[in-house]
């Protein structure tokens, strides 16, 4: 099952779900819409290993101008996260018909602990970006079962975090 | 929960899901294929400034197909009208489609509880590949929803044919900023 936005609105109220910082106004009927946080960073590398290190930047106030065929990963403004219910992240429709992706493939989150979300960003036609637009949305789901948490690698990561695992 | 096929009949037989046109053939164990229409809208900018309302051109999917280029994002839409004021539609390509390597939507499958339209397809070809208008390309399933519903009054409320973004109307309040 889905959450609607009064049961969303109530969870965060309840302390079940956390979103922060939170806004009413960013609700809609059955997701809320986050921003895109204030980092950014471009994936320089093909060695998983090796793009560990790239740089982390600012994303400047007058926009990032973002170019096709790259991979830039970015995270959400807020921190979110929810020990009850499932996360899954996607892009904002509006954002979606612009050509950006916000992630790739990899829409699913765990349950568990609250971080800033690392964001696959990636055009089709050059696009520009802005700290703090709203550029994606949250839906949470109920779970049926046993709850085991998350306690990766990424969660204790609140900025734009490359690949930690080792793949091979 | 996510409907069966037979429960997406029955509720479309009870007027709590739209599809409309509604073609039993088109329904799987537990989804419904819907259809490209025949309109295709381009950005006429190369860069994509989503501050600002960005203008379009509109195409009419000719009968022998629409070669689409990897370079630019196509605004595309359903067939039908699609909607529900009590199950959550999410969109999918379909496997056929996906397979070509033929993007329905860019990240964004959520549909809004409340929302009815033709619903605007964000096409993207990873690599040249033709379409068709009428044909059968991608899937729409529906999901039950926990908690009080409130419906869909957005921006692309009643949308006839593709819609380019309206993005830039989140840059008018620059307190919500």
């Amino acid at each position: 099952m889905i959450l609607s936005r009064a049961e969303i609105d109530r969870r965060v109220a309840a302390g079940s779900i956390t979103i922060s910082p939170y806004c009413p106004a960013q609700l809609n009927p059955t997701s809320y819409s986050y921003r895109l946080g204030l980092e950014i960073s471009e994936l320089s590398s093909t060695d998983p290993a090796a793009a560990r290190g790239d740089a982390v930047v600012e994303i400047g106030q007058a926009g990032m101008l973002l170019q096709p065929g790259r991979l830039y990963l970015s995270h959400t403004y807020e921190v979110i996260g929810s020990r009850e219910c499932v996360v899954t992240l996607m892009g904002r429709p509006s954002i979606g018909r612009l050509g950006l992706f916000v992630q790739l493939s990899a829409d699913l989150g765990n349950v568990g602990d609250a971080h800033r979300w690392t964001l696959e960003l990636t055009c089709v036609q050059p696009v520009v970006i802005y700290p703090r637009m709203l550029i994606g949305e949250l839906t949470f789901w109920e779970t049926r079962g046993e709850l085991s948490y998350y306690s990766g690698p990424y969660t204790r990561f609140s900025r734009p975090t490359g690949n930690m695992r080792e793949l091979y | 929960m996510i409907l069966t096929g037979p429960e997406i009949i029955r509720q479309h037989g009870l007027g709590t899901i739209r599809i409309d046109p509604f073609n039993v053939d088109q329904v799987n164990p537990n989804s419904y294929n819907y259809r490209l229409g025949r309109t295709v809208k381009v950005y006429k900018n190369e860069v994509l400034d989503p501050k600002v309302k960005q203008p379009t051109v509109s195409i009419d999917i000719p009968d022998d197909g629409l070669v689409l280029d990897s370079a630019r994002i196509y605004l595309a839409h359903t067939e039908e009208v699609m909607g529900s004021d009590r199950f959550v539609p999410i969109i999918h390509g379909r496997s056929s489609t996906a397979r070509m390597g033929l993007f329905v939507h860019i990240t964004a499958d959520l549909i809004d509880i409340g929302s009815y339209n033709q619903w605007t397809l964000q096409l993207h070809a990873v690599q040249p590949v033709r379409i068709f208008r009428g044909m059968l390309i991608g899937q729409v399933t529906f999901w039950c929803v926990e908690g009080e519903i409130s419906l869909y009054a957005g921006r692309y409320q009643g949308a006839m044919g593709p819609r380019e973004s309206e993005s830039y109307r989140d840059f008018e309040n620059p307190e919500a900023m």
